[in-house]
């Protein structure tokens, strides 16, 4: 199996803007759009935490639970009069924003702890090692990059590791890096705006760029077409590596608005804080356009999953609370699990306060981003993935259904039933990049339940 | 030609004409759709191309009651099949669609070599390289057995599970790794100039930072310095004045120190530091092959055999011209064998091979994870290993029915937590009583049971296991595709492969859901050689009974050699008929070939595996003298352009 290349300097070579410039292309064009007053495109966060979402820690009070089994037809029940379930309270604000989908399977997925890349680009990853394709946030960071095409950063349960890759991809075989270290993040994301010898080493380390394209360049004439997969590929890297560090510098002023403040978060070893970093820098880097995209793994992947939240005060690792979740006698686990929920829900509600703040068009950043919660795991603790709980937030500058809806699909197989693939279909559409046939399908389905958008998502 | 280039005429045609009515997105019966092979032949699924070639062959499709392919237009799309399945086995864990018997046939001509290629320095290489540049630890050298500990995220090894890690062929640094290896090189630099670390900094560096400004001389020295220490020759002139104007060019932004890690870093980045060339030199054979360079030939057994460059002694045998024939080869690679500076890199490939280290992931609820000692199976079994490989006899059929095993073989038990933990859950594990005094030698018969060899020690069979039984059909899979050279294609998309909740059943009872027709299809091959395993329980405990019922442990070999075929009683049955086996044997061979070579054998490499297993044979199954053939194989040495 070779990795598959790519074909970017086609590309380039079509490009008139001349400079060895990959990511300059689109980015010009929103610059240009920017300045006829058009706006940039649609945010995403997706926030994907490990190890499953049973339905009903999203399931409101007020309206009786339905076992997957027993549900039949598709429902719209409207939120309003209902009580938000204690995962979801931190987001009581929005709820006029909040859509809750529940049903829709994914059993193209590999299951188990964790489905890994199939996550978010629906297909078998078998355990991370078989990447078939691009996730639909790789696919949205390629369509519309910022300064990076993707920001992915996450927690592991090992919290000194500083990168895996574990659930985003841009292509076949090429996973995206889940930066794990806040320092490291920071300096890739904010470094250009930082002080003193910082300063310093970005301008030395641009100059390595520069001069390490000619090496690579030197090389490939050398080796007269062995391994030009290789080189081509190395050299593309830094090409692209170069673009970004001059972006980086070119919009020093709009980084430096909103670059978090690099406190003691950054360093710790509590998940709690990694994670609330993290959400800073995601947040950061979509309010300055660093990125459309950005993806916050929490604990995805085996044995990345095994995190123990000790700053919420729960002192055992989420492997042990998946297999506890269950337990008819002891309802801690189940607790722990919606207080570790509620935690996250905590910061994307701080990630949308922010986002509320800054104006845009007619209206705010917050009402052109579409946040997506889920689990890697779908539902339960070792998933079969007959049904996969989805928490949207946000209606895409008008483009998805405003939000107030508690929507039921039908079980497994029944007419009207849809799957994960419609979903990122919907997402695809409302960003302006339709896709009717997103990932792979699960053959015991008709192809029509994957295909298209989720209707009843669409406004 | 190569086999791939086979021109595959015929086979879209076939299928349309035979099978699509059937399998087409529509009907997609048996889950099956083959309209995009018949729309584009080059559309490759292995896992769907042997299970083509199975029914093929067998004459189980088409069905009877449809029109039959005549017998010329069957062997045509046969053919075109395993063309394309030839080129699927170039894939990490896919060696073994390589027909077998075709690898252990001496071919017309002996052509064996391997494509000119460019090997990404892998991780364990690199943890050597950058903690000897910065005289420091600046990785950990203790962990990194599978990958995450003390390796660097910019090599991640991207390979399958089950299948040997360095894989040549699909290692690049693309986007995201580049950007590690970037930070990575500009670490080395900075640590390389600084104060940390052990012993002196080359006498060109400590010169340069004390300078200010550097003149044209201390730049150069210190280019050269680099270009000794990390590429291993002497940057030309062209280099050198490149590098001085990068360094000069930093120096108006920044002091002095970073202007120099600036092109040290730059010099770690080249893509000769970072891919190991395997390039070749000279005038090409009547079969286009040339021999590796001798500089090339240094490295690439110093790497085989370590994970550091050329030593010593390799640099003295490089320089006297020693390395251009086998016979210098030989020697070095003997050398390194009989020095204990190998024991690391061949353990691992026992690790790799039986797949122990992997027990670190498994999850038992019932016991706190820490309670399984995981880390403590593994240094038992590298124990084992160590124990075989130091003899040097009879390597594998010992790895497969050795009776004794290691249990806390690295000492004492340390303090009072540790010592509770071992006699509650270790030794019951490996059958051994807790009263057991330490003061004894091992490798040890256990008190209870019966041992035979490595599939039977309680780490393989804990790695094997998940939070509530054993992975039977995990184990036969290993044994079918790594003992016997079969092939299991990946669990097809849409199988809900999880057994029946069964609390009053054994596992075996269990498993009968896979005898439906469509699952057996594979599951024939596996669950008869997983199934004699059940002699142990899921934590690698000998037993007599599974949930009150007397253990069954009956199994069946079926791989179509008459040495082998056949039902067994038991473990013990099927481990002695497996260790007397030369197919055994010949796979195993294939297996090590993988490891060394990092890429799956080819019909082209039958030479250098005919070769190799008969030397194993001949100097009564030394696994030294089978890598070293490997070592001086043509496919070793020599280089296709």
């Amino acid at each position: 199996m070779q990795p598959h290349p790519i074909h970017r300097r086609h590309f380039l070579s079509r490009l008139t803007l001349g400079a060895s410039a990959p990511l300059l292309g689109p980015l010009l064009e929103q610059i240009a759009g920017a300045a006829e007053g058009k706006l940039p495109p649609l945010r995403f966060l997706f926030v994907v935490e490990g190890n499953s979402l049973p339905p009903l820690q999203i399931h409101p009070e007020g309206i009786p639970f339905v076992e997957r089994e027993n549900r039949n037809k598709f429902s719209d029940t409207p939120l309003a009069s209902l009580k938000l379930p204690v995962s979801l309270q931190p987001v009581e604000a929005y709820r006029d924003r909040l859509t809750i989908v529940q049903g829709l399977s994914g059993r193209m997925c590999s299951g188990g702890h964790s489905s890994d890349h199939g996550t978010l680009g629906c297909y078998a990853a078998n355990n991370g090692r078989n990447v078939l394709g691009a996730t639909v946030d790789g696919v949205l960071g390629t369509k519309f990059p910022g300064v990076f095409r993707n920001v992915v950063l996450g927690i592991s349960s090992n919290l000194t590791k500083p990168v895996d890759f574990n659930l985003s991809a841009s292509g076949p075989g090429r996973s995206l890096a889940t930066i794990y270290d806040p320092k490291v993040a920071y300096s890739r994301l904010f470094g250009s705006v930082a002080d003193g010898k910082a300063r310093g080493e970005f301008v030395a380390r641009q100059n390595i760029l520069d001069h390490m394209r000619g090496d690579i360049k030197k090389a490939q004439q050398e080796l007269g077409g062995i391994e030009k997969v290789k080189l081509d590929t190395y050299l593309e890297s830094f090409e692209s590596l170069g673009t970004r560090s001059s972006r980086l510098i070119e919009l020093h002023d709009q980084i430096k608005d909103v670059a978090p403040t690099l406190d003691d978060k950054f360093s710790s070893l509590q998940p709690t804080d990694q994670l609330d970093a993290h959400f800073a820098m995601a947040t950061a880097s979509l309010i300055g356009g660093l990125s459309h995209c950005a993806t916050i793994a929490s604990g995805v992947g085996f044995p990345n999953m095994n995190v123990t939240f000790g700053g919420l005060g729960i002192n055992r690792h989420k492997h042990i609370l998946g297999h506890a979740l269950y337990s008819k006698d002891d309802h801690t686990a189940w607790v722990e699990c919606e207080k570790i929920r509620a935690f996250h829900f905590g910061l994307i509600a701080r990630t949308m306060d922010a986002l509320a703040k800054v104006p845009e068009g007619d209206g705010t950043m917050l009402d052109r981003t579409v946040i997506v919660y889920l689990s890697d795991g779908a539902e339960t603790h070792h998933s079969r993935c007959f049904e996969w709980p989805i928490v949207i937030l946000g209606h895409g500058g008008g483009r998805l259904i405003k939000g107030g809806h508690y929507l039921q699909y039908p079980d497994y197989g029944i007419p009207g039933h849809r799957t994960l693939n419609a979903m990122f279909n919907t997402l695809l559409h409302a960003a302006g990049a339709p896709r009717d046939d997103f990932g792979n399908l699960d053959p015991t389905l008709d192809v029509a339940m994957h295909r298209g958008p989720l209707a009843e998502m669409l406004a | 030609m190569p086999a791939h280039a086979v021109p595959q005429t015929g086979l879209p045609a076939f299928l349309e004409k035979h099978c699509e009515s059937c399998h087409n997105p529509k009907k997609t019966k048996g889950k099956v759709d083959l309209s995009e092979m018949v729309n584009s032949s080059g559309k490759t699924d292995s896992e769907l191309l042997i299970m083509m070639l199975d029914v093929l062959k067998g004459g189980d499709m088409p069905p009877e009651d449809e029109p039959q392919p005549s017998a010329g237009e069957k062997a045509v799309a046969l053919d075109a099949l395993n063309v394309l399945l030839l080129s699927s086995a170039a894939a990490p864990g896919r060696g073994n669609l390589v027909d077998h018997k075709t690898l252990f046939t001496e071919p017309t001509v002996r052509r064996a070599a391997t494509p000119a290629r460019l090997w990404r320095m892998s991780p364990h290489i690199f943890m050597q390289y950058a903690n000897g540049l910065t005289r420091s630890r600046m990785m950990n050298t203790d962990g990194g057995r599978e990958g995450g500990d003390g390796m660097h995220p910019a090599f991640a090894y991207m390979t399958p599970l089950h299948t040997f890690r360095d894989a040549a062929g699909i290692h690049l640094f693309e986007d995201a790794t580049s950007e590690l290896l970037f930070d990575a090189c500009w670490e080395v630099a900075g640590r390389q100039l600084s104060e940390k670390g052990k012993g002196m900094k080359p006498k060109a560096i400590r010169a340069i930072l004390m300078a200010n400004p550097p003149t044209p001389q201390m730049w150069t020295d210190a280019i050269q310095t680099q270009f000794d220490l990390t590429i291993r020759r002497e940057a030309n002139a062209e280099e050198v004045s490149g590098l001085m104007a990068l360094g000069e060019k930093t120096l108006k932004d920044t002091e002095v120190v970073t202007a120099v890690q600036t092109v040290l870093a730059t010099i770690l980045l080249r893509p000769d530091a970072v891919y190991r060339y395997e390039i070749g030199r000279g005038v090409p054979d009547a079969l286009g092959r040339v021999r590796l360079a001798d500089e090339e030939v240094a490295r690439a057994i110093s790497f085989a055999l370590t994970d550091s460059g050329p030593d010593k002694e390799m640099l003295a045998a490089l320089k006297a011209g020693e390395l251009a024939k086998n016979e210098g080869v030989l020697a070095q690679v003997n050398r390194l064998l009989n020095d204990k500076v190998s024991q690391p890199r061949m353990v691992r490939f026992f690790q790799e091979y039986f797949e122990y280290p992997r027990v670190v992931e498994v999850f038992k609820d019932k016991s706190y994870p820490t309670f399984i000692l995981a880390e403590q199976r593994i240094t038992d079994a590298d124990r084992l290993v160590t124990y075989i490989l130091d003899e040097d006899r009879a390597v594998l059929r010992r790895l497969l029915t050795e009776d004794k095993l290691f249990a806390i073989s690295d000492g004492g038990l340390g303090n009072a937590f540790f010592k509770s933990v071992v006699q509650k859950s270790y030794l019951p594990d490996y059958d051994i009583p807790s009263d057991w005094d330490w003061k004894g030698s091992q490798p040890v018969k256990p008190a209870v049971g019966r041992r035979s060899g490595m599939l039977t020690n309680p780490v393989w069979l804990l790695t094997f296991s998940d939070n509530e039984k054993n992975q039977a059909i995990q184990r036969g899979r290993w044994i079918y595709m790594k003992l016997l050279g079969g092939n299991i294609p990946d669990t097809p998309i849409g199988v809900d492969a999880v057994l029946p909740e069964a609390p009053h059943k054994t596992l075996r009872e269990r498993m009968e859901v896979t005898r439906l027709e469509y699952c057996w299809r594979c599951h024939q091959h596996m669950d008869p050689l997983g199934l004699p395993l059940e002699q142990f329980n899921d934590f690698g405990r000998w037993r007599d009974t599974e949930v009150g019922k007397p253990v069954v442990t009956t199994g069946e070999i079926d791989i179509g050699d008459p040495a082998l075929d056949g039902p067994v009683q038991d473990p013990y049955e099927m481990m002695t008929r497996l260790a007397a086996s030369e197919r055994v044997e010949q796979v195993f061979t294939r297996h090590v070939f993988r490891y060394l070579l990092g890429r799956n054998e080819t019909p082209d490499d039958a030479p250098t595996l005919i070769d190799a297993h008969r030397a194993y044979s001949k100097a009564g199954g030394s696994f030294r003298a089978l890598v070293a053939s490997i070592l001086t194989s043509d496919s070793f040495l020599l280089r296709t352009r």
